[in-house]
C-alpha cells in the first residue's frame, strides 16, 4: 500500500504534472484505490468485468502542419496551396476494459478498470506549388495519425436496485498513458538543379506522453444471468488528453 | 535512418518549450500548443463475473 500511494504521489506533487493537471484529480483517484483495496482486503462480493466498446470523440483537434519542409513555400511569391486538413478526433474507435471490484455494502462498490482504446487512423494531405519564376517547387505531403491509450480508471459505482436488473451510476478518474503516431508520405520537387533537393521521403514518427490525468462518468445497467455472471451495457464519458513529452522516429528513408 | 543526425531523431518536449508567443518557431515544440484529446463518450458491453458472492 505504501509503494502504491508513494508511485501516485509522484505523480500529483511533481510540478511539470501541477501545471496541466488539477491536484484534486489524483487525490481523487487516491481516494477511490485505497477504498478499493481496502474492501477488497475484506473480500466483500469480489468480481470481474470483460467489456468491449466504441466510442466517438467530443474534441477535436488540430494537427500542427509545419515541418522543415513547408518553410520553403512560405518564401514563395506565387502559385497554390492546398489542405486537406481535418481537426483529428483521437477519442473515436474500439477500446477494451477488464475491470476488478468489490461490493461496500449493497449499493456501493469500487472498480479498478483497466482500458486500452485505439483511434481509427484520420489522414492528412498537403499539396503546395511554388513558382519563383524560373522555377518551381511542388511539396506534397500526405500524413496518417492514429493514437492509443491505456491506463487504469478507478472509480466508485452506485447501484440503484437490487434485483435482476440493476441500474448504476459510475464516477471515477482515469490515469492513462498515451502516443500518437504520425506515417508521412512526402514528395519535394523542383525544377532547379542546385537549390532544394528533389526526393521522396518516407517516415515513422511517435509522440509519446508521461502519465497524464482525466475523469469519467458513466451510466448503465445490468441484468443478472445467473448465479455466477451477469450481462451489463454501459454509456460513459472519460476525458483526458495526451500532452507529448517525447518523439521520435522509427522510420525515415 | 541514416539520413538523420541523433539529434534530429529524438526530441524532448518538456525544457525545449517556453512561450508560445514567438510565431516564427519551427520545431516540433509547437505541438504542445495541442496535446491530444482522447475526449469520448462511448457505450461498453460485458460481462460480470461474480468471485466471492
Amino acid at each position: 500500500m505504501r509503494l502504491f500511494i508513494s508511485l501516485f504521489s509522484k505523480q500529483i506533487f511533481n510540478p511539470a504534472n501541477m501545471q496541466n493537471k488539477p491536484f484534486f484529480q489524483g487525490a481523487f483517484i487516491i481516494m477511490i484505490s485505497m477504498l478499493l483495496l481496502s474492501s477488497v482486503s475484506v473480500a466483500q462480493k469480489l468480481y470481474l468485468k470483460a467489456a468491449l466498446g466504441y466510442s466517438l470523440a467530443t474534441h477535436k483537434d488540430y494537427f500542427n502542419l509545419e515541418n522543415a519542409y513547408n518553410t520553403i513555400d512560405m518564401d514563395s511569391v506565387s502559385g497554390y496551396s492546398s489542405y486537406w486538413i481535418d481537426k483529428i478526433p483521437f477519442g473515436q474507435g474500439l477500446n477494451f476494459e477488464l475491470a476488478i471490484g468489490s461490493f461496500v455494502g449493497k449499493h456501493f462498490s469500487a472498480e479498478i478498470t483497466g482500458f486500452l482504446q485505439s483511434s481509427v487512423k484520420h489522414s492528412i494531405r498537403v499539396d503546395d506549388n511554388n513558382d519563383f519564376g524560373d522555377f518551381y517547387i511542388n511539396y506534397y505531403s500526405e500524413s496518417v495519425l492514429s493514437g492509443k491509450i491505456y491506463g487504469v480508471k478507478p472509480s466508485i459505482v452506485i447501484w440503484l436496485l437490487d434485483n435482476k436488473v440493476n441500474p448504476y451510476f459510475r464516477l471515477g478518474g482515469v490515469v492513462g498513458y498515451g502516443s500518437v503516431t504520425v506515417e508521412n508520405e512526402t514528395r519535394v520537387f523542383n525544377t532547379h538543379p542546385f537549390y532544394y533537393p528533389t526526393e521522396n521521403i518516407t517516415s515513422v514518427f511517435k509522440y509519446e506522453g508521461s502519465l497524464n490525468f482525466g475523469y469519467t462518468a458513466g451510466a448503465g445497467i445490468e441484468l443478472v444471468l445467473g448465479y455466477v455472471a451477469d450481462f451489463f451495457c454501459e454509456l460513459n464519458y472519460s476525458s483526458i488528453r495526451v500532452i507529448p513529452h517525447h518523439g521520435k522516429y522509427t522510420e525515415y528513408k | 535512418m541514416d539520413k538523420l543526425s541523433v539529434s534530429e531523431i529524438e526530441y524532448e518536449y518538456v525544457d525545449a518549450y517556453e512561450s508560445t508567443e514567438n510565431e516564427s518557431e519551427n520545431t516540433p515544440t509547437k505541438q504542445l500548443k495541442t496535446p491530444f484529446s482522447f475526449d469520448n463518450v462511448g457505450i461498453v458491453a460485458g460481462f460480470k463475473f461474480k468471485l466471492i458472492h
